[in-house]
């Protein structure tokens, strides 16, 4: 089978989801080779060959991460190249888009952004995107070289699918290497505080408080009702642009687009700027006082109510079920 | 910075004029400094210095090998701690600047949009087109660097059909300096590698020492063009801004993606994109909207960029879209009031869901 090379994130020494995502996702196209630049272990190579990766590339010179942007794209455009791969699939975060942009110019080949489904055909690797939003599904195909897809987190379950993989340490990491000067450099990182909740993109469930909320310390509703959901918290607009909760949190056209298992969206009306950002999602849940908001219109199950009496029920009746 | 300016010269724009203007504040700073010098030797330091700079600001402007005799003249402002700023404009630690600020107009991004069924890109006749609200913080990222960098110009730059001129309005009503505006009938459905290219051009075209744009577009959402315009022009890649400072020719980013947070520097020239929120991008003054009207507005054809237009356009395109359904509206829909027993009869939803 035909080799689709996979971009992996591995944060804290631990191979992210979406990264197995990815590899689920490879091997419905071909055979996937996992490309991992900066923190292979014995446990990264275990977790990626137990979700199918046959080949595992590794390439540990610091020298690539301590730039933006090329030094990765130097190491992808020499795998593709090298192996004839016939596709390029990575996380659809800003990161990987940028990965995703610079890869294209280089190899002169069609990029497709925010994939959500990859499928192997006559015409070569098609991709399902969802655009504007989640309002359009649109199929796609690249018609020049080969296709680099970046695929949104979520947009499919990690199956695990052992393989005995081949490592292989990347070679000629000299010839790759960047020169400084011509990039930037990384002077210092901060990781990401995650406050304990799982991040917004990757997290299967979201719950998100707008304009209902009513003020920044009555977020401690929602940030409760997400603990007992292990859920992501998430905000409107509306309740960002008021400075009740960070602006990293906002879901929508302008902020972070999410495609969770459940949604449950409290106080936010539901105005196109905020459903472009979590439309796609499975199940939505939303609790609103106004039965006209246009929130209802996307919701799975609404409620009609004051936020403030129905989510506390809903925290203690969720305890109660989980014991 | 030296071949930059040498290179605006030569299109005979704004920095030569400029620097005209700095080197006529040196001069009379200094000989105020040197009129106002307590003592002869601090007098006659400060006159040499006069000459110093002058001398070689003037050939600065002309020839770039001078730069070392300006510097001696700075450096002497500098000890003594008269004229720095103007001193250090010279010198090129405060910069004089020509910033690019790449401007999208996009649908409303308060309106639905849609594919055009007929060729499947973006029907912009459908919604109102707006200057895109993340390049309005580029706009005003430009502008505060302009104005912490005295004597820097903004250029604006947009690609897209004629309609598009009303976003370069907008941002020379902000306050740009100047708008540049890509128009060609040959562009209409150009992907982002045939965006990236065109743009690219424009920019070298046009001269720059900073090309700013928002992280992505609010239509498309790739997030893909600061890269490929770092790639294509071959200059450093400092982009998913959360703040942005310049030091004489080094760019520094506060660089936010969702692992964290990184610092990260670069050489001018640079592409910097920025995220929402990077700043408040200002309204519009009567008197900005007035000189608008008077400021440098330019159109570029492919002809004019060397561009073959045959390398853009939907048929050039290296992706095509086979096909493009509305979603259909979501199945079945539950809506109750909130009888005393709305939080249970959502935990009753997610268990009969097997979400909890």
């Amino acid at each position: 089978m035909a080799d689709v090379a996979v971009l992996v994130d591995v944060t804290e020494s631990s191979v992210g989801k979406p990264t197995l995502e990815l590899l689920t996702l490879a091997r419905r196209i071909g055979s996937p080779v996992a490309v991992v630049i900066g923190g292979s272990s014995s446990d990264v190579v275990e977790t990626l060959a137990r979700y199918g990766a046959s080949t595992i590339l590794t390439a540990d010179d610091e020298k690539l991460a301590s730039v933006v942007g090329a030094g990765v794209v130097n190491v992808l455009a020499d795998v593709v190249a090298a192996r004839s791969a016939v596709a390029v699939l990575l996380e659809s975060s800003a990161q990987g888009k940028e990965i995703a942009g610079r890869l294209a110019v280089r190899l002169d080949a069609g990029v497709l952004t925010d994939a959500v489904d990859v499928a192997a055909t006559d015409d070569g690797v098609v991709v399902e995107q969802s655009v504007f939003g989640g309002s359009t599904v649109v199929h796609a195909r690249a018609t020049r070289g080969v296709p680099i897809i970046t695929v949104r987190t979520n947009s499919v379950a990690p199956e695990e699918s052992p393989v005995s993989p081949t490592v292989e340490a990347l070679s000629g990491s000299e010839q790759r290497s960047v020169e400084s000067g011509r990039h930037a450099r990384v002077l210092s990182r901060t990781p990401a505080v995650s406050g304990g909740r799982p991040g917004l993109t990757e997290a299967s469930v979201v719950v998100a408080g707008g304009r209902g909320v009513g003020a920044a310390e009555k977020f401690s509703l929602i940030e409760e009702l997400a603990d007992v959901l292990s859920a992501a918290v998430g905000a409107s607009r509306a309740a960002t642009d008021a400075g009740w909760y960070p602006h990293a949190a906002q879901v929508g056209q302008t902020g972070v687009t999410v495609a969770p298992q459940l949604y449950i969206a409290c106080g936010i009306s539901g105005a196109i700027q905020h459903r472009a950002g979590m439309q796609t999602a499975k199940t939505i849940v939303a609790i609103n006082k106004d039965a006209e908001a246009p929130i209802f219109e996307l919701a799975d199950f609404g409620v009609v109510g004051d936020l403030h009496t129905v989510v506390p029920q809903l925290i203690e009746e969720i305890r109660k079920r989980k014991g | 910075m030296q071949r930059q300016i040498a290179e605006h010269d030569a299109r005979k724009r704004l920095p030569r004029r400029k620097l005209r203007v700095v080197v006529r504040v040196v001069e009379r700073r200094a000989t105020e400094s040197a009129e106002a010098a307590p003592n002869t030797g601090r007098r006659k330091i400060l006159q040499r210095a006069v000459v110093l700079v002058k001398a070689g600001a003037f050939a600065h402007i002309g020839n770039e090998h001078v730069t070392q005799r300006t510097q001696a003249g700075v450096s002497l402002f500098g000890r003594i701690g008269a004229g720095i700023h103007v001193g250090h404009a010279i010198a090129g630690r405060v910069r004089l600047m020509r910033i690019v600020a790449c401007v999208k107009q996009v649908p409303d991004t308060w309106s639905e949009k849609r594919l055009d069924p007929a060729d499947q890109t973006l029907d912009r006749a459908a919604a109102d087109g707006v200057i895109d609200e993340l390049d309005t913080y580029a706009v005003e990222e430009a502008l505060r660097l302009k104005e912490s960098h005295e004597g820097s110009t903004v250029v604006v730059l947009g690609m897209g059909p004629a309609p598009a001129a009303e976003s370069l309005r907008k941002a020379l009503t902000m306050g740009a300096d100047e708008a540049v505006h890509v128009v060609d009938d040959a562009l209409h459905g150009s992907d982002a590698l045939a965006t990236s290219l065109v743009l690219a051009k424009a920019i070298e075209h046009v001269g720059y020492d900073l090309v700013v744009l928002g992280s992505e577009s609010t239509d498309a959402r790739m997030g893909v063009m600061a890269a490929m315009l770092a790639e294509r022009l071959g200059v450093p890649q400092a982009t998913l801004a959360s703040k942005v400072e310049v030091d004489g020719s080094t760019v520094r980013v506060q660089r936010v993606t969702a692992a964290g947070q990184a610092d990260i520097e670069a050489e001018l020239p640079a592409v910097v994109s920025v995220l929402e929120k990077i700043n408040e991008p200002r309204y519009p003054s009567f008197k900005g909207i007035m000189a608008a009207k008077s400021k440098p507005t330019s159109t570029l054809s492919l002809a004019e960029l060397g561009i073959d237009p045959a390398q853009v356009g939907l048929a050039a395109a290296a992706t095509t879209v086979i096909d493009s359904t509305q979603r259909p509206a979501r199945g079945e829909r539950t809506l109750v009031n909130d009888e005393g027993d709305g939080g249970t009869r959502i935990a009753e939803f997610l268990a009969s869901r097997k979400l909890l």
